[in-house]
């Protein structure tokens, strides 16, 4: 339950981002997912059912408070990070550019997911929004990724 | 959970985000939203409207940083306009003060009074003398000469004073002579406005062709070093040119009725 605790606080904070800063912080089409950016990384070194289960609230979350279609989301969001936990274990050198890179993959991956779920009307605009989203997030990826290691040491540290 | 296989634990999550989410179709399709939705709202909203504050203060720091030069220029451009405007604002003044005494004269306005003044009861009036007796003197400030005027114009000028009262002949007194201008933006005839001993005032203006009609109003001209400009003395009644002196001469009607007057104020040269 503790265990569970940090994850879900930092998938609240990302959905309060995602309210308050997507639209705010946008480039042209492109926009931050931070929920999706949240659960990917939290998900990197998490094993399998722990990463369904981030992926399952961020959907949830992603789905509730923005009043989007909910089932998709939790089923995209979902595949995405147990994508993204294989995938970042898969490799033999994580850095901040590897997790750029998974980061970038994966939020391609969700929106392609997305497509096929949700079937989109304007489908060129969706594609367009998530090749923009997955740059925004594997850019954000980079200082996040040192973030969450310094966040580490200083926790091993202490 | 930990001990399920992955594809199980996956799968039932898919499955209970659809049934979430067809519950949260069937809100929306009755216009409401589902409890789950109401729920995790409820917990992002504080964190959001936290995050929205701290983006609104840091945009507009940043905007302000962004344009810290352009208002730098502004606020140079802006002190320099300032210094300019003060600088004119002397000369500014006392073509604004012209202008006002003018067009106060022109609406019949009594004349702003500019110079310093000394606030008076009228307790004597000699009807047969023309003058009247004031309850100020040099105990106030008050000197042979000092114009007094009532609210509605000249009244006369101080001619006696004590130490506690003084006495002024009324404008329509026989040795009582102004200075006097005709308060048209055509005209601005000058002559001289004189007392004839009963309720009339007569003006004399050279040449005989000066511009003085019927109705004009006439105010101290300001040539004199007793009374200051503009204060209103009287319409014009009656125009008639005396052909034998070659000037131009009118009935003067005074503005200030002493009948009706009972305070008076006395200005007093600096």
């Amino acid at each position: 339950m503790r265990q569970a605790l940090a994850p879900a606080i930092w998938l609240v904070a990302a959905a309060s981002a995602q309210i308050a800063l997507s639209e705010r912080i946008g480039l042209g089409f492109a926009r931050p997912d931070f929920l999706l950016l949240c659960s990917i990384f939290l998900s990197l070194r998490s094993e399998i059912n722990g990463a369904a289960a981030v992926g399952f609230f961020a959907g949830f979350l992603h789905g509730a408070v923005l009043n989007a279609s909910l089932g998709m989301l939790v089923a995209s969001r979902t595949l995405t990070a147990v994508i993204a936990s294989k995938l970042f274990s898969a490799l033999i050198d994580p850095g901040p550019f590897t997790a750029a890179l998974v980061v970038g993959a994966c939020s391609l991956f969700a929106g392609i997911l997305a497509l096929f779920l949700g079937s989109p009307q304007n489908i060129l605009g969706h594609l367009a929004a998530t090749i923009g989203t997955a740059i925004y997030n594997a850019v954000l990826a980079v200082p996040v990724y040192w973030l969450t290691v310094r966040t580490a040491r200083a926790g091993a540290r202490g | 959970m930990k001990n399920r296989p992955p594809w199980m634990v996956i799968t039932a999550l898919i499955v209970l985000g659809y049934g979430i989410g067809l519950i949260q179709t069937r809100a929306k399709d009755a216009g409401g939203v589902d409890l789950f939705s109401r729920v995790a709202q409820g917990i992002c909203r504080p964190g959001a409207a936290f995050l929205t504050y701290v983006a609104d203060w840091t945009g507009g720091l940043a905007s302000g940083v962004w344009r810290a030069p352009a208002l730098t220029r502004r606020v140079n451009e802006l002190e320099n306009e300032v210094a300019r405007l003060k600088s004119s604002i002397p000369e500014r003044m006392a073509r604004l003060e012209r202008e006002n005494t003018r067009l106060r004269s022109l609406m019949g306005m009594p004349a702003r009074l500019m110079e310093k003044s000394v606030g008076a009861d009228i307790i004597g009036y000699f009807p047969d003398q023309h003058r009247i007796q004031l309850n100020v003197g040099e105990n106030d400030g008050v000197k042979p000469g000092a114009p007094v005027v009532a609210p509605r114009g000249l009244l006369g000028q101080v001619v006696e004073t004590s130490k506690t009262i003084c006495y002024a002949n009324l404008i329509t007194n026989p040795e009582f002579s102004v200075g006097a201008r005709v308060a048209r933006t055509e005209s601005q005839v000058v002559g001289i406005v004189r007392g004839r001993g009963d309720d009339i005032l007569i003006l004399e203006v050279y040449p005989e062709t000066a511009d003085a009609q019927v109705n004009d109003r006439l105010i101290t001209s300001g040539i004199s070093a007793t009374y200051p400009e503009g204060i209103l003395i009287g319409t014009v009644l009656e125009v008639s040119v005396d052909r034998n002196y070659g000037i131009r001469q009118a009935r003067v009607i005074p503005s200030a009725n002493m009948a009706k007057v009972r305070e008076v104020r006395v200005l007093i040269r600096p």
